[in-house]
């Protein structure tokens, strides 16, 4: 927040203020710190067993031109790859659908909770975040259990095991899966949620005005608003003007006249400055592709957000009211 | 938060009996409920946790209450609180005929490895956070590359920290020997092992931190620095004096984040180590409690060091949420 840079009076280096050197010192010293492990062993995988001293470890194979750090090769991925192989694809097996299932459900549950408003879903939500916190050792011993002893799971697959692709060892896999998906909920729901509090109320407001379904409202609206805001919720395109209008009624929308109209509440929160844009005004939702997000959040931890539970996002415009 | 949402939820029940379409609605049948039209969206993560994670956590209580033992299946009909005592106290249990040493061990590891790994990450993570703070160049790059470390998982932090510890070609002890101390064992050392442990989570985890509190740094408004640097206060006063207290939630959940991260972290241990074997210096409860259910067969044991494993994540985390839900930020 503060530069020195150039103030009267302060030691200089090379035209820089000392002050910055030595900031800039500090955090490249740091930058060392972190990455020097993985780039020691990227460095030693790379070498050829049969020549490697562990003399320079940090060093690249570069024998004939420095003495001591090996020679290149790629024997020791070789090995890994064919040690690891089977590894490699149960980690996809498993990995791929427990993620998918983990964010869909945990999509989901954000959008029950968040978007459509009722009593008592802060009560269900506290329960949903305290799963992130839980340790898995607390719960290891009963899923032993219920795994090997209360499902058949491992009887299923038997038969099954004649099917090309499947083998039988296939059912632990499964039911990791299945287990890995309820404990990658509540940080999913976490996230979901998060980006579903700064979306605006307007497009679905008017949705429900339209007497649009709560599944309409997730399939039409939340769906796409979220795949750009999960990625960055700061938009450098403008939206289209506010004065645009569509040139379908929307009375004459197909959800108008599929599901029974009702308006319920939207939580609603005028002070949480909310603004996500389609380029569409709020009433022509159904025309809406996609929409993003306009509250910049200064950073996005890649992890996540779970310090957004801390720092409220701000400002932003309202884009119907100028 | 609260007090728009129902001022508009009341608003928006008085007009329900005319709609705008000039319509009306029928009173609210249990089916029109909010809660209930919601429900298929979050009644089946719900059920899924409840079963995965309530449900389990509910069966380890009842499970630590028995005598399960070795192979076979638990017998529900005699439930004491045995386990409990041979925890806290040792001695020997019914259901064995060995002597079960007391936990107090490996609680009193937990805590140290809990409270140092945290207070030095959250230390760390600030200075790292008010250096990137100071409109440097290259912000996104320093960023990128101190977080970096959180995207490996504790396996691969283990095996890269357990090769940067080794004693001939590790580049610990050859930064060591070039400062003039000798090679020197860590990872087997019982003086040593808690310490590089507790290290290589803080290497993992302090850029963690830095994000943390970069967004609570980003949070206070331009105009509390100018206003300490018009005073006059000194760059060390006005952080130590103005910043730093504005930045006590983005303390607090980093705090709670990582606390639970520690008492998580079996897996590290494990790939450390090899196994269950840590040695008694770093055996945390984590290690102790999957030693005692799957390498010595003490089931029942197990689940009451699990039980007492969740207790503490439970103290930690129940006040961080109830304030969360005090302040509305949940």
């Amino acid at each position: 927040m503060s530069t020195e840079t150039g103030r009267v009076g302060e030691w200089s280096l090379f035209g820089h203020s000392l002050r910055r050197v030595v900031l800039y010192g500090i955090l490249a010293g740091m930058g060392v710190f972190y990455l020097i492990p993985i780039e020691t062993g990227i460095m030693t995988s790379i070498i050829n067993p049969a020549s490697y001293t562990g003399s320079f470890p940090y060093l690249p194979p570069l024998e004939p031109l420095v003495p001591g750090t090996g020679t290149f090769s790629l024997e020791p991925w070789q090995g890994a790859i064919d040690g690891l192989g089977q590894g490699l694809v149960n980690s996809v097996i498993l990995v791929v659908p427990a993620t998918i299932f983990s964010g869909l459900l945990g999509s989901m549950a954000a959008f029950g909770l968040t978007t459509i408003s009722w009593r008592g879903q802060i009560g269900i939500y506290i329960l949903f975040v305290a799963g992130i916190f839980i340790p898995y050792q607390a719960v290891l011993v009963p899923l032993t259990q219920f795994w090997y002893n209360v499902v058949p799971l491992q009887a299923v697959f038997e038969p099954l095991a004649v099917l090309p692709f499947v083998q039988e060892y296939h059912w632990k896999l499964v039911a990791l899966i299945i287990t890995h998906t309820a404990y990658g909920l509540p940080i999913c729901t976490l996230l979901f949620r998060a980006h579903y509090k700064k979306l605006s109320d307007e497009m679905v407001e008017a949705a429900q005005l339209d007497g649009a379904s709560v599944a309409t409202i997730y399939r039409r609206i939340i769906l796409r608003c979220r795949s750009r805001c999960s990625r960055s919720c700061s938009s450098t395109s403008s939206p289209r003007s506010g004065t645009t209008c569509c040139s379908r009624s929307p009375s004459s929308s197909s959800a108008m006249q599929r599901s029974s109209p009702r308006i319920w509440s939207v939580s609603a929160s005028p002070s949480r400055g909310r603004t996500s844009r389609c380029g569409w005004p709020p009433h022509c939702w159904l025309r809406c592709r996609r929409c993003w997000c306009t509250s910049s959040s200064a950073i996005s931890s890649p992890r996540g957000s779970l310090h957004s539970m801390t720092t409220d996002s701000t400002g932003g415009t309202h884009p119907w009211q100028n | 938060m609260r007090n728009p949402l129902t001022v508009l939820k009341r608003r928006l029940s008085e007009h329900r009996e005319v709609r705008t379409d000039g319509g009306t609605t029928s009173a609210g049948s249990i089916l029109d409920r909010d809660s209930v039209r919601s429900a298929p969206f979050w009644l089946p993560p719900f059920l899924l946790i409840g079963l995965f994670i309530y449900g389990a956590i509910a069966w380890n209580i009842v499970l630590s209450l028995t005598d399960f033992q070795g192979l076979g299946s638990p017998d529900y009909s005699a439930l004491d609180f045995e386990n409990y005592v041979v925890a806290f106290f040792g001695g020997t249990p019914s259901w064995s005929e060995l002597t079960v040493s007391p936990i107090w061990n490996s609680a009193w590891n937990t805590v140290v490895l809990m409270v140092s790994f945290s207070v030095v990450c959250l230390a760390l993570g600030l200075v790292l956070a008010i250096l990137v703070d100071q409109e440097i160049r290259f912000e996104n790059t320093f960023r990128t590359i101190y977080l970096l470390p959180m995207s490996l998982s504790f396996v691969v932090t283990a095996k890269f920290w357990l090769y940067m510890y080794n004693v001939e070609t590790g580049l610990v002890n050859l930064f060591l020997g070039a400062v003039g101390v000798g090679p020197v064992e860590i990872v087997q050392n019982p003086d040593l092992k808690l310490a590089a442990v507790a290290f290589a989570l803080i290497w993992q985890f302090s850029g963690y931190a830095m994000i943390v509190y970069l967004a609570g740094l980003r949070a206070i408004p331009t105009s509390h620095f100018e206003a300490a640097r018009v005073d006059g206060a000194s760059t060390l006063r006005m952080y130590w004096r103005v910043i730093i207290p504005q930045l006590r939630t983005a303390t607090v959940s980093a705090l709670v984040v990582l606390t639970v991260f520690s008492l998580k972290a079996f897996d590290f241990l494990f790939s450390m180590y090899g196994g269950y074997q840590p040695g008694p210096s770093a055996d945390i409860l984590a290690t102790r409690m999957v030693r005692e259910a799957y390498s010595n067969g003490n089931w029942a044991y197990g689940s009451a060091i699990a039980v007492i494993l969740f207790i503490m994540a439970l103290a930690i985390v129940t006040p961080y949420i109830y304030s969360q839900y005090k302040r509305g930020e949940l």
